[in-house]
């Protein structure tokens, strides 16, 4: 995740190390855990399989997530929901464990580097769609009916090219859209301002929606091609 | 404004209502622009599938016994009050 300062997301959930907590605050941040595993241990459990598809790598997401959320217990001080923090802080630890898994040294992704800068330069286009005055290049396919067999596929299509994204990018699309979690909630998690917010969630559904759209099959070309529509 | 300004203010309106002048912009706009009628259908598209798949997190089966009793063993709390 690129970070051009630390957002408080990545800070939280860096907090994590295998030691114990310090004895001062180490027993109400464990008293806080055992009520997390009771009030919130089902949803966590459930999002972090959701973004792993693993049960051991869920229940290693859930118990760092613990880990982390007890080390910044301290500097938590109410300011979200404890639920919506901890999914953040799990969000980020779901990445962490599949970058893991995927056994990729962390690699920079180049596209996210020139949108990062494109966007700081006040960019009108993060996302690749449009030419040079801010036209469509190519005007986005007609969204077929739904069925039920298709809302079936279109949910694992979602699911696949959700995994595509960057994880600066999918932890906000996990908690936004997936979710429901409101955008005031996620910038305080987050930390990130409100134009930073809507830049990322902008650029993630465009590489969503391209995504779904290449393997969908049916292309903008075939749109394109027939005239008057 | 060109359209990929109007674009960034169709995804911003997926999470909150826009300042009233580029809402009223933005609904003019659609009324002249396929293109973004169409990217507005595909947002509204992929809310709805991913709303979806929030649900099933939402409402599924939760942890398994066996995982909650090893975190409750890793996390049992200082507080034992009788």
């Amino acid at each position: 995740m690129i970070n051009h300062g630390q957002d408080s997301f990545a800070r939280d959930s860096a907090a994590a190390t295998p030691a114990a907590p310090s004895a001062r605050s180490g027993g109400a941040a464990a008293d806080a855990a055992a009520r997390w595993l009771t009030e919130h241990g089902d949803v966590l459990w459930r999002f972090a399989l959701s973004r792993t598809h693993s049960p051991d790598l869920a229940e290693e997401v859930v118990q760092e997530t613990f880990i982390a959320a007890m080390q910044a217990y301290e500097g938590f001080g109410g300011r979200s929901s404890e639920r919506t923090w901890l999914l953040g802080i799990a969000a980020h630890k779901a990445s962490d464990a599949l970058r893991r898994r995927a056994r990729d040294a962390r690699r920079v992704d180049p596209r996210e580097v020139d949108m990062d800068a494109a966007a700081a330069a006040g960019s009108p286009d993060p996302t690749g769609e449009f030419n040079g005055e801010g036209r469509w290049a190519r005007v986005p396919a007609r969204v077929p009916r739904l069925t039920a067999r298709s809302r079936i596929e279109l949910g694992k299509a979602l699911r696949r090219c959700l995994d595509t994204l960057p994880p600066g990018q999918s932890e906000l699309v996990w908690l936004r859209d997936v979710l429901g979690v409101p955008n005031e909630e996620i910038r305080k998690i987050s930390g990130l301002t409100p134009t930073n917010l809507w830049t990322r969630l902008h650029r993630a559904r465009a590489a969503l929606r391209s995504c779904m759209e290449r393997s969908d099959g049916a292309g903008r070309d075939e749109e394109a091609k027939v005239p008057g529509r | 404004m060109p359209c990929s300004e109007h674009a960034a203010l169709l995804s911003r309106q997926l999470d909150e209502p826009l300042p009233a002048g580029e809402a009223f912009g933005l609904a003019l706009h659609l009324r002249l622009c396929k293109g973004c009628r169409r990217l507005k259908a595909h947002l509204r598209r992929l809310r709805e599938l991913a709303r979806a798949m929030g649900q099933q997190i939402e409402s599924g089966e939760g942890l398994p016994a066996e995982a909650r009793a090893r975190l409750a063993a890793r996390f049992p709390g200082v507080n034992e009050k009788a």
